[in-house]
């Protein structure tokens, strides 16, 4: 079997092995790429599934590249023709790569439609279905994001066809570097172009909203689960934070009446946008340079006290202070 | 096809010289350990809140009477501007006789989610500028790159305190057309963002998305053609360590910081807030050098040299450095030049 045959077998290999591994949620993911397999001359490639086939193919497929190597001997195909040649194939296979994901993005995604949380378990159902369409959705986002980048991938192999097809251009590429710089140059400009367009903002943008709510629910399931094992979770980082900030507020102002009592009530993290400002983070006053020096013990002595009671080191969140050394 | 000049012998011997490279490299990778940014002798003066406050030891036996606060960003760490005796910024300064202290700032927690500019600036920075200036009045200020805009609106909100404002790569103009970083950003929900933690990863992660053909795959397979010199893999390693080891952002800093700068360009129209205090460019009067990287792709010249017309004061100079965003500061010339800019032009005005 030749070289690049073995080469397009094993990556079909691969793939199915992947994709077996990662189930038939990830369906999408893996269409695109499963375009490459399609030639007709891999259709031989030996149908054994699991690692063991990939891995012999692998095997083969480095003896093969071995053998091309040390042989050596002068191609009967010319480098430019056979460059060209290969150039094409890979349009073809990236463009039929595109046209699997669309057909396969015109099935819609199965809805993960949440019916009401009841029962024993009613939480866990909830938060649990929410990872899930979050997770669905970013899968979604995903898809979108990749397809936009396959086309700027497509569009800078053909930049870079035609510019080494063009023949009143007088630059040279007489070594592998240089070809493989121009090839990362043409591929990059197309990137480029792409990423400048309105499309590939909203796509983005899509992506990275996606991931945040991912990351959104999975906090939410972790202030559920982590108190199950006696860790301490987000919702109780952010309530020693207000009864630090309102200890050291305490401190620095003696007058002041305790806030630490009136605000004893968990909440989890607000918008930020939105918060109120912590007591903790008024401001020393850099007109007044004496202040910080003046007011380092008052400020640092009571959080030392506060974190030995909690058993917590607040020196990261406490103000200024000269350091012992 | 003119232009393609190769034939399969060539190709198979740039292959195989090729691959004797790779093999040397990984047994020279094998013997250089884990090198790591960072060794100029300094010291610990000072800590406020998530600032520690560094001293270098002076180098130089003239030393110039004005101490020079570098102020770095809060995306990726300082060690840059120190990354190995010969790529040094921080050596270059101390050389020419620049007094050199260092904010470097405490990577943030989970309990500092809330942390927001109002507390890096007006609290930390603040008390650093006045443990400073209570032992040589007002110094020197000088930023890089996001430390840039905290220098400069640290600057504008308290101009008696900086005798000298130095900028460095720093964005101003957040919406010129060429900014990708500005452009990206458009389309995510930044209060969503802003609710935690961002880890330094993602922020990587988007950073590579600007050039991902050239910084996830040209830079590595380039790398094997030093493969074969144990110096230039060494500083390799130490640019790979402080590009990946990123400190988390807090949530409303990260917040503040794109939405303010990002999406209001509130610094290029006189409208940011940070805390009580509304940062007006043109309160700068104490003079002001501004370095831009002429290849920058993260702040685009433009975004830079929006600063000119905006501040205050009549001594204003630009200096254009040819080179990227980092490699104004580790590449051999530029590096030099950066330093011969910022000590010629301090020494002149101290």
């Amino acid at each position: 079997m030749p070289w690049e045959a073995l080469q397009s077998a094993f990556m079909q290999q691969l793939l199915r092995f992947t994709h077996d591994a990662a189930g038939s949620a990830r369906e999408n993911h893996f269409a695109g790429w499963r375009g490459f397999g399609t030639r007709e001359d891999v259709q031989d490639a030996p149908d054994e599934p699991g690692p063991w086939a990939s891995f012999r193919l692998f095997v083969e497929t480095l003896t093969a590249y071995g053998d091309w190597l040390k042989s050596s001997r002068p191609r009967p195909v010319p480098v430019a023709a056979a460059l060209d040649r290969m150039l094409g194939d890979v349009l073809n296979g990236l463009e039929a790569a595109l046209s699997a994901r669309e057909a396969l993005q015109a099935t819609p995604w199965p809805e993960l439609s949440m019916g009401p949380a009841f029962g024993l378990t009613r939480e866990w159902q909830k938060l649990g279905g929410e990872l899930a369409q979050a997770m669905a959705a970013e899968h979604k986002a995903t898809d979108q994001l990749q397809k936009l980048q396959w086309l700027a991938l497509v569009d800078g192999i053909k930049r870079l066809r035609a510019s080494l097809n063009d023949e009143q251009s007088e630059a040279r590429i007489d070594s592998l570097q240089t070809l493989y710089d121009h090839f990362i140059a043409h591929l990059e400009d197309a990137y480029q172009d792409t990423l400048r367009s309105d499309a590939f903002v909203v796509a983005f943008g899509e992506r990275a909203n996606a991931g945040l709510r991912v990351r959104e629910a999975f906090r939410a399931l972790g202030c559920k689960v982590l108190p199950v094992f006696g860790l301490p979770s987000a919702a109780d980082l952010t309530e020693i934070g207000r009864r630090l900030a309102a200890l050291e507020a305490n401190a620095a102002s003696p007058s002041a009446m305790p806030p630490v009592v009136a605000e004893q009530t968990a909440t989890p993290a607000k918008n930020p946008a939105k918060n109120p400002r912590r007591a903790s983070q008024k401001t020393p006053s850099p007109t007044k340079p004496a202040k910080v020096v003046k007011s380092t013990p008052k400020v640092a002595a009571s959080p030392r006290t506060v974190a030995k009671k909690l058993s917590f080191d607040i020196g990261s969140i406490s103000g200024g202070r000269r350091p012992k050394s | 096809m003119a232009k393609l000049e190769l034939t399969w012998e060539q190709i198979a011997h740039e292959l195989a010289q090729w691959e004797k490279k790779l093999a040397h490299g990984v047994q020279t990778l094998r013997g250089l350990g884990n090198p790591v940014p960072g060794g100029t002798p300094r010291r610990l003066v000072f800590e406020c809140g998530k600032a520690r406050l560094f001293h270098y030891e002076p180098e130089s036996p003239t030393v110039q009477g004005v101490p020079t606060l570098l102020v770095y960003a809060l995306v990726n760490r300082a060690s840059m501007a120190d990354l190995e005796p010969r790529r040094s910024l921080v050596r270059s300064l101390l050389a020419r006789g620049v007094d050199l202290f260092l904010i470097e700032w405490a990577d943030p927690v989970g309990l500092d989610a809330e942390r927001g500019l109002d507390d890096y600036l007006n609290h930390d920075l603040a008390g650093c500028v006045s443990f400073l200036q209570t032992l040589a009045g007002p110094i020197n200020l000088m930023g890089i790159c996001q430390g840039g805009t905290f220098a400069l609106s640290y600057a504008a909100m308290y101009p008696a305190q900086v005798r000298n404002l130095v900028t460095t790569v720093t964005p101003v103009d957040f919406h010129t057309p060429d900014d990708a970083l500005s452009r990206l950003l458009r389309g995510i929900d930044l209060e969503l963002l802003g609710r935690q933690n961002l880890s330094g990863d993602a922020l990587n992660t988007l950073f590579l998305a600007l050039r991902p053909y050239r910084l996830i795959h040209q830079k590595y397979v380039n790398l094997v053609s030093q493969m074969d010199d144990p110096a230039a893999l060494a500083t390799f390693l130490r640019m790979e360590q402080w590009i990946f080891d990123s400190p988390d952002l807090a949530g409303r800093a990260l917040y503040e910081f794109a939405q303010g700068c990002y999406r209001e360009n509130a610094l290029a129209t006189g409208s940011w807030r940070i805390g009580e205090r509304i940062v007006d460019l043109a309160k700068i009067t104490m003079p002001v050098l501004n370095i831009y990287a002429r290849d920058d792709h993260l702040v685009p010249p433009a975004a830079s040299l929006a600063l000119q017309a905006l501040v205050g004061t009549d001594d204003y100079q630009a200096v254009e450095v040819p080179g990227g965003h980092i490699g104004i500061y580790v590449g051999g010339s530029a590096r030099q030049k950066v330093a011969e800019a910022v000590s010629t032009w301090l020494a002149a005005r101290t």
